[in-house]
């Protein structure tokens, strides 16, 4: 199938379109809740959270730091994912 | 002679007798007899001389019996020796193989046991690592305090 620069340009529009939209939710995970403060911080360190809607969520196995996802990308900034660096 | 009681008559006659017996005797007893002895006499000796001659075969033959007895002796020492040699050569062949044969298969088991304990070691490594974590994890989830966990935290996000 031959793939004519109109189509190829919607396609490109199409993707854009959806990264925008996946990149408009991110989740944070900490061991506890994060107080908005925190959350702040975060979302100032990280360009890719510039003007996403952020939630925040328990997760009580990474025992310290945070977890990042926004759309398919994670970030992982966790005590555990230390951990598993030292003893991998 | 009539005196002396000869009869001379008889005397010629017992002359001519015993001519006639002489000659008789002379032609027909002692000729053959002598002739007879003198046959048996060469045969005696024909005899004696093939006695001899067998006699001399004989020994002429042990002497070859033993000429050819000591050659087969000689022959059959240096046929031993050879063999033996043969299977001293061949013995240590067949120990020299089966030496290196030994060595090989020593070897190779040294090498198998050697990647065993590699990958055991590896195993076990993996295993204590696991352990190690699966342990500090624990411990740090039991002893962490929230204190704790927001202080690392927050370290974290300002060390980004």
């Amino acid at each position: 199938m031959k793939l004519t620069p109109t189509l190829r340009q919607d396609l490109k529009n199409f993707l854009k379109a959806r990264l925008v939209d996946q990149s408009v939710t991110a989740h944070v995970y900490a061991p506890y809740m994060l107080s908005t403060d925190e959350v702040k911080q975060i979302v100032s360190k990280y360009e890719i959270l510039k003007g996403a809607q952020v939630t925040a969520h328990v997760d009580p196995t990474l025992l310290a730091g945070f977890v990042l996802e926004v759309g398919s990308k994670r970030i992982d900034c966790s005590l555990k994912s230390r951990l598993n660096t030292i003893f991998v | 002679m009539e005196a002396l009681g000869i009869d001379p008559k008889l005397l010629v006659a017992q002359i001519v007798n015993f001519a006639i017996f002489y000659l008789i005797f002379k032609k027909f007893v002692a000729k053959p007899l002598l002739s007879y002895m003198s046959k048996q006499q060469d045969e005696e000796s024909k005899r004696q001389k093939l006695s001899t001659d067998l006699q001399s075969a004989h020994e002429s033959m042990e002497s070859e019996k033993s000429k050819m007895m000591s050659e087969l002796k000689a022959k059959q020492k240096e046929l031993m020796t050879e063999a033996k040699k043969a299977a001293e050569e061949s013995k240590a062949e067949i120990v020299a193989q089966a030496q290196k044969q030994s060595a090989e298969i020593v070897t190779a088991g040294k090498d198998m046991i050697e990647a065993e304990r590699a990958a055991v070691q590896k195993e076990l490594g993996a295993y204590v690592k696991q352990m190690a974590q699966v342990a500090v994890e624990k411990g740090l989830a039991t002893y962490l305090t929230p204190e704790a966990q927001k202080e690392i935290t927050k370290h974290i996000i300002l060390s980004k």
